[in-house]
């Protein structure tokens, strides 16, 4: 059986909400029974509800990496409150009395393992899970309601531009929200993203100097993304097998959801991977009705920071698990990553963990970019797509902390290169720097993310973490 | 050179943005610039491709139809590109190593444990207050990066949030914050700065007074005023603040005083006295009562003394009179609860003038502060002296309003508990034969009103639910009643008598004693009538019950009977004393209670399911 650490169902649970309420049912004395099975590979436990019946909340180790938890309550949580409380009270050294595994909980035990066999039968046999049929007619029509789409927004973001932005009222305003809904129709979820955005930009309000700077920006990445799209799609109709491109983001600017199947299929999977999560964010990205959480790992055997990204869509919000920092080590047998530039989007569909050690930090360190200029070089080459990720994420080797006349914060690479701090999103960052000690400055590696600023013509990092000799320091999350 | 022209071509292309690409064609600024873009496209072809989009915008063919819009965003698209890859990101003049001021803190909270707390210091709206504090309790904010926020908070319009921070939180990171502070502090500055400052001279640094004393000179008012509280005590700049009383400004004056009067020197107590003498004698007079020091209290009582003396040589000057009643009130206000042998021997005087003081000049003040500061002394002759005064009080109010309220609160703690019945005890006797119209019946009233006052107090507290086993706090209708011995050793046996007779059962349960069969008999006949726990005269009958002895079986069985009784329903709580009692019900008796559980509601029912489980366990251990 895994260690079961409170630390580790914290990780589990969905919310902080949740940690509080599986908390709490211990407190309050919900639960009648604490059990475990034989072979100790089954937690289960009785646990009164608002109902006459009670619940049985159960948590199975069978697949150590894979813990499966069920309970009998209506929660559409996973693991729910009584699934947490239960193993709260394991973590806690209540007492557990061995019993015989409930039928029905036996019952379905038995169909996963079967599951599971079926699977690890296949795996063995070099039969790898068949993978779906591609419905070509279908996808063939999708490609051309795209196609389609495209010229609607061309011809939208055209007259727009012919009419120009000085005259634009709430008529047109409203005209661009109902392209929204439209784009939605054509299959062009990527393109309902940047035109909400155009929406947001464009009817903020605030000074029209930078609503005007912004809106020719985002009229680029439109532009960018109609040439683009237009001339993958048409390549995509010529192909006979009408293949996903597994080279650039330009299918996920066009609403694909990428399945793990078809990144093994093009190769984009390695195995035995350790990851360390070097800073973690959440915010809320209005464009995408979605909230976001977002985390930069590094791969350990090559040092590149990847990132991982859950969307959680507001409407679905309350009912998924909001990710959160992670301080371990994470061991995962695969790691899929998805087609892209610097900090390439990751998935993984289980893991195992493992404490950080002193020798890890010092791994990490060593991965730091030690000259600024190649590394801005790395920086700009993405940022000249302007379908890239405008916020490159980089770790960067800090020989020194300097600052300049007027009290700005730099950081300076063993050459004498420097590269100025500043806040790039919401949240504040660089007056931490202030309160750290001296060996927090001197000799670091850090964790910055790029933002060039048109309006200033700068190109400026934001701080979120800090890798001294003994440990990562969040100035994030 | 290049990006300066990137950027002025920037410029022109949002402003054909703004005014709409119909009006590119022959756009005689962007023609302008066209040479040099195809001047630097020789060596650079990116340059050479802008030139070239530049020349199609404005060329004579962009005027027609989608075209126009085209060119223009094709031309952005390759501008925007090339501009991303301009960001200058060194510094531009000299650098110099730079130095931090360290606050030791660790980062290992997760997101989810500190986004809470930095929504709640960031944004505005209610509930804040308390994630802020329990975040401080469980040390949540024992990370750096929760410390800009906590000094932010200083400034949140939420006062209590403000004040915890200034109070609790800033200083708990100890002197290492200083710096910090300091560096945004602004001695011009409202309040804000002025909490900064009372963190800084709290954070336990000696070496901030010089800081505090300067702020103390050249701040703004507000900040002054604190300044120059946080002076107090620190004999260094004793001289300071004896410069800031004499200050221009009345609010300057008002802050110095309050520091001298904490610093208690001989200097001090010499200056407010003296400022007690001129124009300033309002101002300084909370000040003075702040103000321990001996010798100052020493003269202000010789003087008190003196004043109440010259008053037997204007007795007929109405004015004069006036005059030294308005002096007089002063010196009552700044001796309030302050003790000494003087002062003893004052209020002595004054109750062997009582008549005069209390009747002949009205000085009801005065008359009451002696007594009660007597009554507490408790001497042998004072207490003489206070029994005469309230004779003579009852004497003089008799027949009035007072009679019943405030002369018998008044001398309820002086006279014996008998002579107290046997003064009032007529009240109640006489409301027995009288219409309930009648003066007396009122007068009964006041009475009883006065001592339920006296005895029993009721009033919403904090309470925790113990049913939800320790995790809610919520307030609950308390009624609390002097404790029995006392009401044994300073009230009349007699009384419950007549409480019983005149039906009051607030006061027959304070009163109700072990032996007093008439009244256990009379508060179980009140139970079994009015057995509702939604209503307040079940708990009131309990509490009797339990003070008159009865117990055991007798008294669970009148609980259970009342929480069977068909007519208990629609409760939601059950009042805290009469829970307590439930929950002492012996495990016998819990096959009645599940059966009643059905008729309670929320917090009723959970707290019979409380008491159940409680049985239960107590049978299984």
């Amino acid at each position: 059986m895994v260690e079961i650490t409170e630390t580790w169902i914290d990780s589990l649970a969905p919310n902080s909400a949740a940690i509080k309420n599986g908390h709490d049912l211990i407190k309050k004395g919900k639960f009648t029974a604490f059990h475990q099975s034989e072979d100790e590979l089954v937690l289960f436990g009785i646990c009164a509800g608002s109902g006459k019946t009670p619940y049985t909340p159960s948590a199975d180790f069978v697949f150590p990496d894979k813990p499966v938890m069920r309970c009998s309550c209506p929660s559409r949580q996973i693991p729910c409150k009584h699934v947490l409380g239960l193993l709260y009270a394991y973590s806690d050294g209540k007492p557990f009395s061995t019993e015989v595994v409930p039928d029905e909980l036996a019952a379905k035990r038995e169909k996963a393992e079967k599951r599971e066999e079926k699977k690890a039968k296949e795996a063995a046999e070099g039969t790898a899970p068949k993978t779906k049929k591609v419905n070509k007619s279908a996808l063939k029509k999708k490609i051309m309601a795209q196609l389609q789409g495209l010229d609607v927004l061309e011809k939208l973001t055209f007259s727009l531009i012919r009419r120009g932005l000085g005259t634009l009222d709430a008529k047109e305003l409203k005209i661009i929200q109902e392209h929204v809904k439209q784009m939605g129709s054509f299959y062009l979820n990527g393109a309902q993203i940047q035109l909400r955005k155009l929406h947001m930009i464009l009817s903020a309000g605030g000074n029209p100097e930078y609503t005007y700077s912004f809106a020719a920006e985002q009229f680029a990445v439109i532009h960018a993304f109609i040439k683009k799209g237009r001339a993958h799609l048409n390549a995509k109709l010529e192909d006979p097998e009408l293949a996903l491109d597994h080279e650039s983001t330009i299918e996920e600017w066009l609403g694909h959801a990428w399945q793990l199947s078809e990144l093994k299929e093009a190769r984009l999977v390695s195995p035995e991977a350790e990851l360390i999560q070097l800073s973690f964010l959440s915010y809320d990205d209005a464009s995408r009705l979605e909230f976001v959480d977002n985390g930069y790992w590094m791969q350990m055997d090559s040092g590149e920071i990847h990132s991982t990204v859950q969307y959680r869509p507001y409407k679905a919000a309350k009912l998924m698990r909001e990710e959160d920092s992670f301080f371990e080590v994470a061991r995962v047998p695969a790691l899929y990553r998805y087609p892209g530039d610097m900090n390439r989007r990751v998935r993984y569909e289980s893991f195992t963990s493992r404490p950080l050690e002193e020798q890890d930090i010092a791994q990490i360190r060593q991965y730091a970019a030690g000259s600024y200029i190649e590394a801005i070089k790395k920086v700009k080459n993405q940022l000249k797509n302007p379908l890239g990720d405008p916020n490159p994420v980089m770790l960067l080797h800090v020989d020194k902390v300097v600052t300049d006349e007027e009290g700005r914060l730099f950081i300076a690479d063993a050459g004498g290169d420097t590269l100025g701090l500043q806040d790039v999103i919401g949240d504040t960052t660089v007056q931490l720097v202030k309160y750290l000690p001296e060996d927090s400055l001197k000799d670091i590696a850090m964790l910055v993310l790029f933002d060039h600023q048109p309006q200033s013509g700068q190109l400026r990092a934001q701080p979120l973490s800090i890798v001294n000799k003994h440990e990562i320091i969040r100035l994030l999350y | 050179m290049s990006q300066a022209l990137l950027m002025e071509l920037n410029e022109e292309i949002r402003r054909l943005y703004i005014a709409g690409s119909d009006l590119a064609a022959g756009d005689y600024r962007l023609k302008r610039l066209l040479p040099t873009f195809q001047q630097l496209g020789e060596r650079a072809p990116v340059f050479k491709k802008l030139g070239e989009g530049v020349e199609a915008l404005i060329g004579p063919g962009s005027g027609n139809g989608a075209d126009s819009a085209r060119l223009l965003q094709d031309v952005n698209l390759l501008l925007q590109s090339v501009l991303n890859t301009q960001g200058k990101a060194a510094a531009d003049g000299q650098t110099a190593p730079f130095t931090s001021k360290s606050v030791l803190l660790p980062t290992r909270l997760s997101y989810r444990k500190l986004s809470a707390v930095r929504t709640a210091l960031t944004t505005r709206g209610g509930g804040r207050h308390e994630v802020i504090l329990e975040a401080y309790h469980e040390g949540v904010f024992r990370d750096l990066r929760l410390l800009p926020f906590a000094i932010e908070a200083l400034n949140d319009p939420y006062v209590e949030i403000a004040e915890l921070a200034m109070t609790d939180i800033l200083p708990s990171y100890g002197p290492e914050i200083v710096p910090h502070l300091l560096e945004s502090f602004d001695p011009k500055g409202g309040k804000l700065e002025s909490r900064k400052l009372t963190v800084i001279a709290r954070s336990g640094d000696p070496g901030v007074f010089g800081i505090v004393h300067e702020a103390s000179v050249s701040g703004s008012d507000e900040v002054r005023t604190t300044a120059i509280r946080l002076l107090a005590g620190h004999p260094e700049y004793e001289q300071a603040l004896l410069d800031f009383s004499r200050d221009k400004k009345k609010g300057i004056r008002e802050a110095a005083y309050h520091a001298l009067a904490d610093t208690g020197s001989q200097r001090a107590a010499e200056r407010l006295y003296e400022a007690s003498q001129g124009k300033d004698c309002d101002l300084v007079n909370p000040s003075l009562a702040r103000c321990q020091s001996e010798r100052l209290n020493e003269w202000l009582i010789r003087d008190f003394s003196e004043l109440l003396h010259s008053v037997h040589a204007h007795i007929d000057e109405k004015q004069k009179v006036e005059e030294i009643w308005t002096k007089a009130k002063r010196y009552l206000w700044s001796l309030h609860q302050k003790k000494s042998l003087e002062l003893e021997a004052l209020y002595l005087e004054v109750l062997r003038h009582y008549k005069l003081y209390m009747f002949k000049l009205g000085w009801v003040f005065l008359a009451n502060e002696a007594m009660n500061y007597i009554r507490n002394t408790g001497s042998e002759e004072g207490l003489q002296l206070a029994e005469a005064a309230i004779e003579m009080d009852l004497k003089h109010y008799a027949g009035t309003n007072s009679y019943a309220r405030e002369i018998f609160i008044k001398a309820q703690p002086i006279l014996s508990p008998e002579r107290l019945y046997e003064e009032y005890a007529r009240i109640l006797k006489d409301r027995v034969h009288v219409s309930a119209l009648s003066r007396s019946a009122n007068y009964c009233k006041q009475l009883l009103d006065t001592m339920e006052d006296m005895v029993v107090s009721r009033r919403y507290q904090a309470f925790r639910q113990v049913w939800t086993y320790g995790e809610k706090e919520s307030y609950a209708y308390h009624v609390e009643m002097l404790p029995q011995e006392e009401i044994t050793a300073n009230w009349d046996p007699r009384w419950l008598d007549h409480f019983i007779e005149l039906d009051h059962m607030a006061l027959v349960s304070a009163f109700a004693r072990p032996g007093h069969a008439e009244a256990a008999s009379y508060l179980l006949d009140k139970l079994k009538n009015s057995p509702e726990f939604r209503n307040r005269f079940a708990n009131l009958a309990v509490m009797g019950l339990v003070r008159a002895g009865v117990a055991g079986d007798q008294l669970h069985e009148a609980l259970v009977r009342a929480l069977e009784d068909e007519r208990n329903t629609e409760c939601h709580e059950i009042e805290p004393f009469l829970f307590d009692q439930l929950c002492r019900l012996p495990a016998s008796y819990e096959e009645r209670i599940r059966a009643a559980m059905p008729r309670f509601k929320s917090d009723g029912e959970q707290q019979l399911e409380y008491i159940l489980k409680n049985m239960q366990s107590s049978i299984s251990s």
